[in-house]
């Protein structure tokens, strides 16, 4: 029972994570480009979420929107400032990685001066109504972040499989040249993946908003390392690697601290990834914007 | 200077009763010359985190300096009380270059900081070997100041003199006995896992209370599902915690959600910050129990005065943070005033030293009457508080 | 009035100059086959035409419309589709989205469905393999693949870079045939080879192109001496 709660603990935590870095695989896959400031795309979204319930009186499903829109107009704002400049200059790996850890300091500067260092959290109304089955529990509000995550990672997958710009999307990250033979803008599809992987980075933040109910302006650095971390493990660029890695890292890491001690969580975290990386170096899944299979 | 001075006696020798001139204007130039030492500065220094996990207490302390220096800025014949304060961000990384920069490059005359006995226990042995007073307003680790004698103090009770009484007098504050307790501790926070690890196991075992488990988390922690999920199977009939205020209450949260209900003692750690209640909820944290330096429901009237004052100036109420800042100013103002130091020099500083190690009795605004015992430590008698209606107020 | 007019064309790559002064002309409804050694400058000419590659002086206009500093998939969308070098199916994707992505600049209607039933009905190898991955086709299926792919856009121009490299003689002769049935739907072509004798005997025209510049342009080089002992061994086979 004890194991039961804790794997429910575990893909709470790690539906998140997977949100974070479906986001992050996006734009390695389509970009080959690490997003440093993708971590504070996912703080963003968890300030928009609450100034959209202090200002609009949002309920949860309108503060998700409000995130997910802000986050995706954040996203194509960083592409343009920090990736397409470096990007044109062809400045190698380095240039973009620096360019955007930039980015991220100056976002959580910027939200440091605007809501200060400290944990803010959501009104009172946002407490959940916690659900007990047995020894069990549940709460409405991860209930609210099961439906919320796994539909939007469902949608994702239709995305990506079945739409043109999906399918746009991963000829851009197969091969840049042949996409622009087929007449399409690959300029427009990195602003769009831009867009897709910030909103869904910024729901993130709204969730884990909700969930422990603590924003704060550093919330996403461990998010940066963490979605690193597990597109590591569910293999460079590929998206399904990415939900299927988050739900392994959250639940490895719930584990850890239930049965072990929570300074051994990230040692294990990174001893599962280096042991991935040691049985199959690709990643559980082989890397590319792939659709199933 | 120098060409000005040359300038005015070309003029003057222009002028040509030139000697008469010359001289009453030299005249003029050493002896402000010779003033100007006395209108040196006394130069401290302050360590404190303004920025990342620890800003919250750093804006208290903030608080209290710029009230205290709006106060007490003057120091007669000494001249100005001068304040270098630098941002270590709760780091112990910093807090030893800075440290470092203080004493070679602000050459100050001693060192209020750093924050937390992380911070404290990596740059005490750096100013005790440079031979500069440091003084951490706040740190509560035992044996920090006490490895690093003679050079370093701290204004704050350490855990393992204010923990006993707290034990005790949450045990004997339970309609039902408490005999069996979980601990939480911050593992990464030094003083929460110095006294969840130890001091808290020793002063509970003396009181015949069983451990049965010690669970730890990290600062900047906020799920503790796993934590609590753990410890519900384990049957306890108290909680033990030592964190800081916002892990102590996003753990407080997960506890009642999770339907764990048994009385909570919180270390002195907390420092009696009420965004642990805003974290944990008012409902959470309902009769939670901790101890503090810090009773901002004394009827001393220097505590009545200094919380007046505070609100005045800053706008808000004043921390446990704010407390300990303001007495710590106030002893290094004391000691700089008595002793008659004017510079930075060894003579200077020692005896500043001096003074903080013979410290007894001096009757500090919020403390009252505080000494520093032969380890460099304060005592103080902590007051007890507890959450009511999401307020901290004392228990008597 | 020619379809595609590459006027006086400079391409440096560094300091290598990879095409220099290079003028070439293909009309609607005509086959122009560029024959040259390897590294000659055919790719390069033909990435050029598609913005491919920096143009560093002269013009391109097809359709009467500048179309030299444009980029790739703007041409693209004018109509005309590059079969590349080395193929280029998007080995990832499976054979149906290749052919799907083929006509990404139109909408998926009646004779877009059409078009593609047609394609299947060329190359009904690639029928049993719609769900497959491009990847895990055979050469010579990936070959059909990416011209198919090339027609689901409905081009105007289609350009084929070595189609017939590696592969083997009954399928090079399939990929002639097709090239000659894509010219009887209207489309002009454009075949790069070194396959030399089955191109210009395929084509209308042609011109050879050595280190960089067009040195030899006719519509019978078949039976051109210089063209015989430098490309086709000396002898007409
Ligand atoms: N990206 C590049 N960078 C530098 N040089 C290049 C590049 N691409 C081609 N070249 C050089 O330009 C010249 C022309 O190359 P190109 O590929 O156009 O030749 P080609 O006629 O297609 O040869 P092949 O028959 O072998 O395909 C060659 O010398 C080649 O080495
Ligand atoms: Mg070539």
């Amino acid at each position: 029972m004890v194991l039961l709660q804790q794997i429910i603990n575990g893909v709470m935590l790690g539906s998140t994570y997977a949100l974070v870095a479906i986001g992050y695989s996006l734009i390695f896959g389509v970009l080959r480009l690490l997003h440093f400031a993708h971590g504070e795309v996912f703080m963003v979204g968890a300030f928009i979420a609450l100034c959209s319930v202090w200002f609009l009186n949002a309920g949860p499903v309108l503060a998700v929107v409000c995130a997910a829109v802000g986050c995706a107009v954040l996203g194509v704002v960083i592409e343009f400032v920090a990736f397409r400049p470096v990007r044109r200059r062809s400045g190698g790996m380095l240039a973009p990685i620096v360019s955007s850890l930039g980015v991220g300091l100056l976002l959580q500067e910027v939200a440091t001066n605007i809501f200060g260092a400290d944990q803010t959290r959501f009104p009172p109304q946002f407490e959940a109504t916690v659900y007990h089955f047995g020894s069990l529990f549940v709460t409405s509000t991860q209930l609210f972040i099961l439906a919320t995550s796994f539909g939007l990672m469902l949608l994702v997958h239709l995305f990506i499989s079945k739409t043109k710009y999906g399918l746009a999307m991963r000829a851009v990250a197969e091969n840049v040249d042949v996409a622009g033979l087929l007449g399409i803008n690959s300029n427009a599809v990195v602003v769009l993946t831009f867009a897709v992987a910030s909103a869904l980075g910024g729901i993130a933040g709204v969730l884990v908003g909700f969930a422990f109910s603590a924003i704060s302006p550093f919330m996403g650095i461990s998010m940066t390392i963490k979605g690193l971390v597990v597109m590591l493990i569910g293999g460079l660029g590929n998206v399904y690697g990415a939900m299927i890695g988050g739900l392994v890292l959250g639940i490895a890491e719930v584990l850890t601290v239930g049965y072990l001690a929570s300074s051994y969580r990230d040692a294990f975290s990174f001893a599962l990834l280096i042991l991935v990386l040691l049985v199959r170096p690709q990643g559980l899944f082989a890397g590319g914007l792939r659709a199933g299979h | 200077m120098r060409n000005v001075l040359v300038g005015l006696s070309m003029l003057a020798g222009l002028a040509s009763q030139s000697l008469m001139s010359l001289a009453l204007i030299s005249l003029a130039l050493i002896s402000l010359a010779l003033i100007s030492p006395a209108l040196a500065d006394v130069q401290i220094g302050i360590l404190m985190p303004k920025t990342g996990f620890g800003a919250g207490f750093g804006a208290e302390e903030q608080g209290s300096i710029d009230l205290f220096m709006s106060k007490y800025a003057d120091l007669g014949p000494a001249g100005k009380l001068k304040l270098t304060i630098y941002d270590t961000r709760g780091e112990p990384a910093q807090a030893i270059s800075l440290t470092r920069k203080l004493i070679d490059t602000d050459n100050v005359l001693a060192i209020l900081g750093p924050y937390f006995s992380g911070e404290s226990e990596a740059a005490f042995p750096v100013a005790n070997r440079a031979a500069t007073p440091i003084v951490t307003p706040s740190s509560a680790k035992p044996g920090i100041a006490a490895a690093n004698r003679p050079w370093t103090f701290r204004n704050a009770s350490t855990t393992d003199k204010t923990d006993a009484a707290l034990v005790v007098h949450w045990l004997k504050r339970q309609s039902s006995p408490v005999r069996k307790v979980v601990i939480f501790y911050d593992g990464k926070d030094a003083v929460s896992s110095s006294d969840g690890k130890a001091v808290m196991p020793a002063v509970l075992k003396a009181n015949n209370i069983e451990v049965l488990d010690s669970i730890s988390f990290q600062t900047g922690d906020v799920d503790f599902s796993a934590q609590v999920t753990r410890a519900k199977a384990l049957g306890a009939d108290g909680i033990v915690m030592t964190a800081l205020f916002t892990e102590a209450g996003h753990l407080t949260r997960e506890l009642r959600r999770q339907g764990m209900q048994q009385p909570i003692l919180a270390g002195v750690e907390l420092s009696l910050d009420h965004k642990f209640i805003e974290t944990a909820g008012d409902a959470a944290a309902e009769g939670v129990l901790t101890g503090a330096d810090f009773n901002r429901d004394s009827p001393r009237p220097s505590v009545v005065a200094f919380i007046k004052e505070y609100q005045e100036r800053v706008g808000q109420l004043p921390g446990n943070s704010s407390a300990l800042m303001y007495d710590a100013l106030f002893l290094m103002r004391h000691c700089i005033m008595t002793t008659g130091v004017a510079g930075s020099s060894a003579a200077d500083k020692a005896k500043i030293r001096d003074c903080w190690a013979g410290l007894k009795d001096v009757d500090a605004p919020i403390a009252g009457p505080s000494s520093i015992d032969e380890n460099g430590d304060a005592r103080h008698a902590p007051n007890f508080l507890i959450v009511k209606s999401g307020k901290f107020v004392v228990d008597r | 009035m020619a379809l595609l007019a590459v006027d006086n064309l400079g391409v440096r790559y560094g300091n290598l100059t990879a095409l220099d002064g290079v003028s070439l002309s293909v009309a609607p409804d005509e086959i122009v086959t560029v024959v040259g050694a390897n590294g000659a400058g055919k790719s390069t000419l033909m990435r050029a035409v598609l913005g491919l590659v920096q143009i560093n002086s002269g013009t391109i206009s097809f359709d009467g419309q500048d179309i030299t500093r444009l980029p790739t998939f703007k041409i693209a969308r004018k109509g005309i589709a590059l079969v590349p070098e080395g193929r280029g199916p998007l080995r990832q994707l499976s054979v149906r989205e290749n052919l799907v992505l083929g006509a990404f600049s139109r909408a998926w209607d009646a004779a877009t469905k059409a078009d593609f039933e047609a394609v299947l009905d060329r190359f009904p190898a690639l029928r049993p393999r719609l769900a497959q991955t491009a990847g895990t086709l055979s050469g010579g299926e990936q070959q059909m693949l990416v011209i198919g792919r090339a027609l689901m856009s409905r081009p105007k121009l289609m350009l084929l870079d070595e189609p017939s490299l590696g592969l083997a003689p009954l399928i090079v002769a399939q990929v002639f045939a097709t090239i000659e049935a894509v010219r009887g739907m209207g489309v002009a072509v454009v075949v790069v080879e070194q396959n030399a004798h089955a191109a210009l005997k395929l084509a209308d025209r042609a011109y050879v192109i050595e280190n960089g510049r067009i040195v030899l342009e006719g519509s019978n080089l078949l039976g051109d001496k210089r063209v015989q002992e430098a490309y086709l061994g000396g002898s007409v086979a």
